[in-house]
């Protein structure tokens, strides 16, 4: 029997899972969620934004993490968005920032003015050297926005030169550049205080910063953005998908028990075969 | 999203999916449509910052980036290998610049934060595994440990034990991006059979 789910067929545990992942979205299931501290802080910084104030917004993921990350983008940015005079700049240091970043004010941007309530900058190369090149001089690093803009014609970066001038930066993040750049070249250059969503694989690695007080709330992959909505009083991607990843998630620490135990016993009934032989 | 996007999406999410069961024609039609993609994508990209960032501030006079410039046209010499050795010098420059921007933003906003931010005091079992879990992981990397302090080896073991619970937790994470990557196709294929 242990022999037999040792050698089962990888396509038969992928056709479980998929099931497992669908059906919540099927028989939809409400899962009791507690808003984390690090949620709550995150929510209470943007929650004191005031009006003028110039938030930062910067996306670090790719297609094949978006998954978790843009929940997160559009939690927060619904919140932002929620909090009248704010101004939003969207910057990016990953290639495939843009896409996101688009995708974002195709849904959010209908009623707000281009370039005096938000810019999108668009991409910029270099890594950690284009986020220091930011924190100094924006309009060096990112001389036209998206849209082919030079940045000096637009009013709201009239009056964003550098990162002394932006009031939050907040990011979405699932690789490189991400949190530890913006803490060595903007936070501990020009103390811009830092709200972030992470990837869950990241969350232990980047808590750190948020334990010396350099990140001021931090969201946790899609449970976070699932918190963040229901502080928001919204529902939306984050709590959809949580009940379904929850589903899996079981199945997967299910899976790894039953083999840890099925391989333990495997491993005992080839010994004491090898034994008997012996003797 | 209009019809035409929206069945193109389900057919790649499909054909993507396949290889679930095995290595297919869908699969590999939908693994270069994406290479092709990305790379059609990232040349834009770089065509542009190219223009933006380097001839349109040439063509207004600022000589300064002819610099940059010269530096990025020597990296290309490594595909003749006679000339090759002219690549290293913009990769040192890279290289230098890189480690030196790192440094000067590491040790007054990782390291000194952090070494403060791990200095708590021994009221709560929080503070206390903390603090006893950094000391435990530090002297994991004390390499002479053994000349240092009497019980290191075992104090290394504990520290080699909380990280790979750090890790474990890295894996979760991970883990799980991945199933909200898969939840999310899942969903979207849903649309097609709930709508």
């Amino acid at each position: 029997m242990a022999h037999k789910l040792q050698s089962i067929d990888r396509r038969i545990i992928y056709l479980i899972l998929v099931v497992v992942l669908a059906l919540p979205f099927i028989f939809p299931i409400r899962l009791p969620i507690e808003v984390s501290k690090p949620t709550q802080d995150a929510y209470k910084t943007i929650d004191q934004l005031k009006d003028g104030d110039v938030v930062v917004m910067c996306l670090v993921y790719t297609p094949n993490t978006s998954a978790e990350a843009h929940p997160m983008s559009e939690a927060l940015l619904t919140h932002i968005l929620s909090k009248k005079g704010v101004k939003i700049i969207m910057a990016t240091f990953t290639e495939t920032g843009p896409i996101f970043s688009r995708q974002l004010w195709d849904k959010f941007g209908k009623n707000l003015k281009y370039g005096e309530d938000f810019v999108d900058l668009g991409f910029a190369p270099g890594g950690e050297t284009a986020v220091s090149g930011f924190a100094n001089d924006i309009h060096k690093v990112f001389p036209v926005d998206v849209r082919g803009t030079p940045v000096g014609q637009l009013p709201l970066m009239q009056k964003v030169k550098s990162a002394k001038d932006i009031t939050l930066l907040v990011g979405s993040e699932t690789g490189n550049p991400g949190t530890p750049e913006f803490i060595r070249q903007i936070q501990g250059q020009h103390k811009t205080p830092i709200v972030a969503g992470w990837s869950g694989q990241y969350v232990p690695v980047y808590t750190p910063y948020y334990n010396a007080g350099q990140v001021k709330g931090f969201l946790n992959g899609l449970r976070g953005a699932a918190e963040y909505e229901i502080l928001l009083g919204k529902p939306g991607e984050g709590i959809g998908g949580l009940g379904s990843v929850t589903a899996a998630m079981t199945m997967v620490a299910i899976l790894i028990v039953i083999a840890n135990v099925t391989y333990q016993i495997d491993k005992k009934g080839k010994a004491q075969a090898k034994e008997a032989n012996q003797a | 999203m209009t019809p035409i996007e929206f069945w193109f999406s389900i057919l790649l999410t499909l054909a993507c999916l396949s290889l679930m069961y095995k290595e297919n024609p869908a699969y590999s039609a939908a693994e270069h449509l994406y290479i092709g993609l990305c790379a059609g994508h990232f040349f834009v990209l770089a065509f542009n910052n190219i223009k933006n960032m380097g001839v349109t501030p040439l063509t207004k006079g600022n000589m300064l980036v002819l610099i940059p410039i010269i530096l990025g046209v020597m990296l290309y010499s490594r595909f003749d290998p006679k000339i090759r050795w002219i690549a290293r010098y913009p990769l040192s420059f890279l290289t230098g610049l890189g480690v030196a921007m790192t440094i000067r933003g590491s040790i007054p906003a990782q390291l000194v934060p952090q070494v403060r931010a791990a200095m708590v005091p021994l009221n709560s079992l929080d503070n206390v595994i903390m603090s006893v879990s950094t000391l435990a992981v530090l002297i994991f990397f004390l390499f002479t440990r053994s000349s240092l302090v009497p019980v290191s080896g075992q104090i290394s073991k504990f520290g080699r034990w909380i990280m790979m619970v750090a890790f474990g937790a890295s894996f979760g994470g991970a883990v799980m991006g991945a199933m909200t990557l898969l939840s999310g196709r899942v969903r979207f294929l849903l649309q097609v059979f709930m709508k």
